[in-house]
């Protein structure tokens, strides 16, 4: 993340070192985020080739000690709103107007009214799950990886998205129960229906 | 017991800042209570849980290709010795 106070000057060389020990350790983790956005392996290639270069670019507003993969992720995103997702077939940005009043509707019950019993999801398969959250709208499988996948907390993750975290949270549930929407459809497909 | 019962309404509040590890002591106290206290309140945690951990534990990382470790290291050696001129 940028931060207010002027990063200590380094010079090409100290960089280098620092860009293959703070920012090449998180290669795996990027391109599973960058499939995950693109859902294209070629696409997903060249979204990390190109944030790694931007990342090397900008090292000078990396702060030593601070967040490199939360860091990472932010360019990633940025780079895949404004060079990729124009090219790709998502469609337009959610409402989330919508989803806020979703938010405030819902009660305990109505949650429940989704039968999904717990035995059934720990009988599911990765791929299962990995399907469900793939069909999912981009903005909503993002919080879900970084959340749950990536284990940032809702203040990385405002970071990240450039969202306040009150946003981050009513994204999250939204993106919950649209996947256990999903998750009981299939349950019930394959016979764990409750009723 | 109603299902506009404040506790219920908090409890599905405060139930994701738990799980994602985002909860201070007096929220996590609550959430213990009215799990004990809450049998749906408790069917939805376990859901909840559930569905977290299976994502946590059983979808699988995208594996990058294996040329792209090699592929970012030339370019950045090829933007270094660039700056270096």
């Amino acid at each position: 993340m940028t931060d207010n106070h002027t990063p200590v000057p380094r010079s090409e060389q100290e960089n280098l070192q620092l860009f293959n020990r703070e920012f090449m350790p998180h290669i795996d983790a990027m391109y599973n985020f960058a499939y995950k956005l693109t859902l294209d392996e070629d696409a997903a290639k060249d979204l990390v080739q190109d944030t790694y270069l931007k990342a090397f670019r900008f090292i000078n507003s990396f702060t030593e000690g601070t967040n490199a993969k939360a860091w990472l992720f932010r360019i990633l995103k940025n780079t895949f709103i404004n060079d990729f997702r124009k090219k790709s077939k998502e469609p337009p940005k959610i409402d989330y107007h919508e989803i806020e009043t979703t938010y405030n509707s819902e009660d305990v019950d109505e949650n429940i009214t989704i039968d999904l019993r717990s035995e059934a999801i720990q009988d599911m398969i990765g791929d299962e799950v990995t399907n469900a959250i793939n069909s999912l709208a981009v903005d909503f499988r993002t919080v879900i990886i970084l959340c749950d996948l990536e284990g940032f907390t809702y203040e990385e993750m405002s970071k990240i998205l450039d969202i306040p975290i009150g946003t981050v949270r009513s994204r999250l549930h939204r993106a919950r129960t649209l996947l256990k929407q999903k998750l009981s459809d299939y349950a019930r497909k394959m016979g764990y229906a409750g009723n | 017991m109603s299902s506009q019962d404040p506790n219920r309404i908090l409890f599905k509040e405060i139930l994701p800042l738990v799980l994602d590890g985002e909860a201070d002591e007096s929220q996590r106290a609550f959430f213990y209570k009215q799990i004990g206290d809450c049998p749906n309140c408790r069917r939805l945690y376990e859901q909840e849980h559930a569905i977290k951990q299976v994502i946590k534990t059983r979808v699988a990382r995208q594996q990058p290709p294996q040329d792209l470790r090699t592929a970012i290291q030339q370019q950045i050696q090829h933007y270094f010795s660039l700056s270096q001129t």
